[in-house]
């Protein structure tokens, strides 16, 4: 725990321009009760290997890594990336103050139904090699879930009533 | 600990030269590097920001200077995230510029299909653009001109 620790402190969600901070917690724990105690279940696991020395040494991190991260992503991808719209929400964002190419995204991902977790892997920790191949892989295998598929745009619109538009 | 003590002597005892040097040459009315008295507050240098929008190239094999941002991208022997948007698999679909095919040429002029290891570390010759000045001046003048 103390390689991923390092990592995300040379990132924004530790230091940053506005001195707002988002700790371990806020990423990696729901806030919702039911979501919240299964995670702590999980994190047993966490636990465990710790215990047993799974990642004890840089060697055996990087080995792991792309399969620590997938798991992670997994878990982003199909939650709609839950835990970063704690914090983040394309309807506070002002587009017109953002790069460019921020705005051009963030417009394509709520046409699209994208989540944050689609563009943003590695924004707290290290990228293993080949970890765009594994996101797609982490993407296939979900859609293949028949109750998680993306998005549907469509339906949310009608359902607010904005379809004429 | 020893090390320890022996860091804390050799600090204090180059802080107190120092200071003494200072002193020195500010009696000799000598200007510091600090350009401020020790009583004065140091402005700290500008901050300059990313300019958007893209800069004409001044030659025809000039690295583009980058009109985006390129803080906490990862460049490292395991990972180059530029590529996740400019390598030619991912371009359309992000809407970046591809890669140059000059970045999957090998040594040898052979044509690759990944990137070009000679071409890994992207801002070797790829600087952010910023509204900043130039750091060494020069007469360099275009060659359209
Ligand atoms: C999120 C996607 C993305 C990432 C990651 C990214 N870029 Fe870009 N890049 C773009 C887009 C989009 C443009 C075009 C911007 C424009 O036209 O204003 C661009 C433009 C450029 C250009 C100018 C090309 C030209 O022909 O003028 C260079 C050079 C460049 N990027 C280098 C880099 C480097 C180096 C990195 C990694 C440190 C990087 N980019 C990472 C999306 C990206
Ligand atoms: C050895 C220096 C060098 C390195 C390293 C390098 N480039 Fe370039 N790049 C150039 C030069 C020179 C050009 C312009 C001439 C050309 O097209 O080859 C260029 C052109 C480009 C263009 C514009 C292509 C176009 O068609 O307009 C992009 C985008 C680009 N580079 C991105 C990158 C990215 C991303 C990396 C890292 C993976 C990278 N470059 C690494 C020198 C370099």
């Amino acid at each position: 725990m103390e390689t991923n620790l390092g990592e995300y402190r040379e990132t924004v969600h530790y230091n940053n321009h506005s001195g707002v901070r988002a700790i371990c917690s806020d990423c990696h724990v729901p806030h919702e009760w039911q979501y919240k105690m299964k995670a702590k279940i999980m994190a047993v696991k966490d636990v465990y290997h710790e215990v047993l020395g799974t990642i004890s040494t840089p060697e055996k991190y990087e080995e792991r890594r792309l399969e620590m991260a997938s798991a992670v992503w997994t878990k982003m991808k199909a939650s709609d990336s839950r835990e970063c719209r704690n914090c983040h929400a394309f309807e506070y964002m002002d587009f017109t103050i953002q790069e460019t190419r921020a705005a051009q995204n963030h417009q394509k991902a709520i046409d699209t139904g994208m989540t944050c977790i689609d563009c943003h892997q590695g924004i707290a920790h290290d990228l293993a090699p080949g970890y765009l191949e594994e996101y797609n892989h982490v993407v296939k295998k979900l859609a293949a879930q028949p109750h998680q598929g993306p998005i549907d745009v469509a339906g949310i619109k009608s359902f607010l009533g904005t379809q004429s538009e | 600990m020893k090390l320890h003590v022996l860091a804390v002597a050799s600090a204090l005892a180059a802080t107190l030269t120092f200071a003494g040097f200072v002193g020195a040459q500010q009696s000799g009315g000598v200007t510091s590097l600090r350009n401020a008295g020790i009583d004065e507050t140091n402005a700290i240098e500008d901050v300059y920001r990313q300019d958007e929008g893209r800069e004409p190239r001044n030659y025809r094999q000039q690295p583009p200077i980058v009109p985006h941002s390129i803080e906490q991208y990862q460049i490292d022997l395991r990972t180059n995230q530029c590529l996740t948007c400019h390598d030619w698999t991912t371009a359309g679909d992000r809407g970046a510029p591809t890669l140059s095919m000059t970045h999957y040429l090998d040594r040898q002029g052979t044509q690759l299909d990944t990137v070009a290891g000679t071409r890994w570390f992207c801002n070797q010759c790829h600087v952010p653009q910023a509204d900043a000045p130039a750091l060494v001046g020069n007469t360099f003048k275009p060659s359209s001109n």
